[in-house]
């Protein structure tokens, strides 16, 4: 049975860890591919109007995803730590996309306070086919429908699966495909905080060869495979270190020599901090290639990804009160670290936050590193929203890269 | 003695500005012309209009800016491709080597631009809606069949300015019909505007910015009179308008190709008598229908743009019938 995943929203967090679960409980995944225009027109279609361009662009992967597959895959995640929350839209995430696709079945995966599931259920009238073979495949448990009064969601008993009012909860047999999903994320996490972009960091785990053009610069396919964990899921730390500095390229001797539109040599990779929810900073249909744009201008990129979670915790001590969005949060914690020092770097180039148009935690948090940021480096705000001309988004970037550049570049005649 | 010439081009959604500068930097000619939707056949004419004057002398570089900068560019054959951003603020240093602030305000965009010690620091651009910008303004003022003189010029009169709702410009406009339908007086009505906008601008645009003098406005919205006084109310003390404001993005351009122009690709004045057309497709090869766009010039197409794969900018050229 096929089950299709979208290639949106935290997607870019969780992707390999729904893959690996779906795998395990003998389900095939299918993820949908990048976003184009044809998923993108389809989500702003059926979307409802006041939602972020993130949540239609979802919907435009789900759209996509019932074409071919059985039952299509949607997270309600409403908080993925704890005393933490991510998005009121995740919550009603998979209440929309039912309604969207009535003949396709959606399964939902439920999580608070982890982002593992608390309990995984497709809702009444559209999962039965489903649940059937799921429960069948997982647990091989008896199921039985109806209950003794004749009712069509009466209670499903199997080997310790209890189901009521269509709520199923893990028995001991689903261990396995929790297992595996806890095990992808660790590897893949592991992945991300090595430098790898989200892209680049899947296709390796994927152990597939051919990588997404433009996402490909920094991954080196004879010496990346190092970085996976061994059988043991012990990471080499020699490589860790080494992949890193990368990232700083003095230490490398790299010294591009590439002149700019100002006709200076540019600086041997300016280093330049991207924060930011992960949708909006990976899925380059939406925000019109912005990784792209900064890396054929021979930028060397920082994303929160890359930071570990104690050090974003760490930066973040002293607040006057905490972050409660866990994206916000992840975002003001990156900010500083890069500001100061991170993945080996003494402070980035510049800083560029890119948002959704109508996120409001973001309009927030936003202000708040701004102000952080001003007078200490250059800050750049980008709200994405339906336009798909790059030539404003690239005429910002251009001048803010003048300004990351220093001083001999900024304002010379 | 044969001098050499630079050429800078200033393609905006409003206007589209030429100039010539010698090799000291000045501006030997300016062309002012309204872009009317059609960037390539604005251009064209500048183009026919200064080659009467400079035909017989050399153009050692042209460069490019403005919001159509990498259509023009790549028709004019342009050695510098600059965003408007850092042009505005590099032409204002040429100015006044001590300001510290550039008000900019054009057809669809207003900048402020945060200069130190000669060096750009900060900049902020309004966000994706054009409301407080020129366009508006020129909008408002053919509706109360003033033209942009008149319309500041009225403003100054004006001893109490009604209030107008600024934030957007179609609140805008519902505000001052009302304003008009009560009886308020046309020059209120037109200060208010005035102000409404600087409001907007502060509030969006210049948000947080530690705005010190010298401060230069420039943009084609510096012509207008009643805008300057209500900056300068606001501000506490005067602004600067440098003397040609209207075109400082296009004096840049060309002062950056006299720094730092390969000097190789202009390709003349005689452009202006070719046949110049623009083909526009979509893109059939991906789910990403990217729309692309490729020049003809006299029938030799130039390699098109558009798209996210990057093929067309390699010179994959199509037939074109």
């Amino acid at each position: 049975m096929k089950v299709g995943i979208p290639r949106a929203l935290l997607y870019y967090w969780y992707g390999p860890a729904w893959k690996a679960f779906l795998s395990a409980a003998g389900l095939e995944p299918v993820v949908s591919p990048p976003t184009n225009k044809a998923i993108m027109t389809a989500g702003l279609k059926a979307a409802v109007d006041e939602i972020c361009l993130p949540v239609k662009v979802f919907i435009g992967h789900c759209l996509e995803l019932q074409k071919n597959c059985d039952a299509v895959l949607v997270p309600r995640l409403t908080s993925v730590a704890r005393k933490e929350y991510t998005c009121p839209k995740f919550m009603g995430l998979p209440d929309m996309i039912r309604r969207l696709l009535p003949r396709t079945p959606v399964i939902i995966w439920e999580s608070a306070g982890s982002f593992l599931p608390e309990r995984i259920w497709t809702p009444q009238g559209s999962g039965m086919i489903f649940e059937r073979e799921f429960l069948t495949l997982a647990g091989r448990d008896e199921v039985v429908h109806g209950d003794a009064n004749g009712n069509n969601h009466g209670v499903i008993r199997g080997d310790g699966v209890i189901r009521r009012r269509g709520v199923v909860r893990w028995s001991g047999r689903m261990k396995k495909p929790l297992a595996a999903a806890r095990k992808a994320h660790a590897v893949y996490t592991g992945l991300l905080r090595r430098g790898y972009l989200p892209e680049e960091a899947m296709a390796l785990f994927d152990g597939q060869q051919g990588r997404p053009a433009g996402l490909r610069q920094r991954t080196n396919p004879q010496t990346a495979s190092q970085d996976l964990p061994d059988a043991a899921g012990r990471v080499n730390p020699e490589r860790h270190r080494e992949k890193l500095d990368r990232v700083n390229p003095e230490k490398h001797g790299e010294k591009p020599d590439r002149v700019d539109t100002l006709g200076h040599r540019a600086k041997p990779g300016r280093v330049i901090g991207l924060v930011g929810h992960p949708y909006c900073l990976y899925d380059s249909f939406v925000n019109t290639g912005i990784i792209r744009f900064l890396q054929e201008e021979g930028c060397r990129l920082l994303t929160p990804e890359m930071l570990p979670e104690d050090e974003i915790a760490t930066a973040l001590k002293g607040l006057p009160k905490a972050i409660y969005w866990t994206m916000g949060r992840v975002a003001l914690g990156a900010s500083r670290l890069f500001r100061t020092h991170a993945c080996g770097q003494a402070g980035v180039d510049g800083l560029i936050h890119v948002a959704a148009f109508a996120c409001g935690p973001e309009a927030l948090i936003g202000e708040v590193i701004k102000r952080e940021c001003s007078r200490e480096i250059p800050y750049l705000q980008i709200y994405l929203d339906e336009h798909t001309g790059e030539a404003g988004l690239h005429t910002r970037l251009e001048a803010f890269l003048d300004l990351a550049g220093g001083k001999e570049r900024a304002g010379c005649v | 003695m044969t001098t050499g010439f630079y050429l800078g081009v200033d393609v905006g959604s409003v206007s589209t500005n030429l100039v010539v500068i010698d090799e000291k930097g000045s501006i030997v000619k300016k062309i002012y012309l309204r872009t009317e939707g059609k960037p390539i056949i604005s251009v064209q004419k500048g183009l026919n209009q200064l080659g009467q004057d400079f035909k017989d002398h050399e153009i050692l570089g042209a460069g490019v800016t403005g919001s159509g900068r990498k259509l023009i560019g790549k028709v004019i054959g342009a050695d510098l491709v600059k965003n408007e951003i850092t042009a505005h603020g590099v032409a204002a240093l040429q100015v006044n080597p001590g300001v510290k602030t550039v008000i900019e305000i054009g057809g669809q965009d207003s900048k402020i631009i945060i200069i130190r010690e000669g060096t750009v620091v900060d900049f902020a651009m309004n966000t994706v809606c054009a409301a407080g910008t020129g366009s508006f303004l020129d909008q408002q003022a053919k509706r109360l069949n003033l033209s942009l003189e008149e319309f500041g010029g009225l403003a100054l009169r004006s001893k109490v300015p009604v209030r107008i709702a600024g934030r957007c410009s179609v609140f805008a406009e519902s505000d001052m019909i009302h304003k008009q339908q009560m009886g308020y007086k046309l020059e209120d009505i037109v200060a208010g505007l005035c102000e409404a906008l600087m409001r907007n601008y502060f509030n969006n645009v210049g948000k947080g910015k530690e705005i010190l003098p010298p401060v230069l406005f420039q943009g084609g919205v510096a012509a207008n009179k009643g805008i300057k006084a209500a900056f300068e109310k606001e501000l506490g003390y005067e602004i600067i308008i440098p003397e040609h404001y209207e075109v400082m993005g296009a004096w840049d351009a060309a002062l950056l190709s006299r720094k730092f122009g390969k000097k190789m690709g202009f390709r003349g004045f005689s452009l202006s008598d070719r046949e110049i057309r623009v083909e526009s497709f979509e893109c059939p090869d991906c789910p990403n229908c990217c729309e692309i766009v490729t020049v003809v010039i006299d029938g030799e197409p130039i390699p098109g743009w558009g798209g996210r794969c990057g093929k067309w900018e390699k010179g994959v050229s199509r037939a074109i019938g």
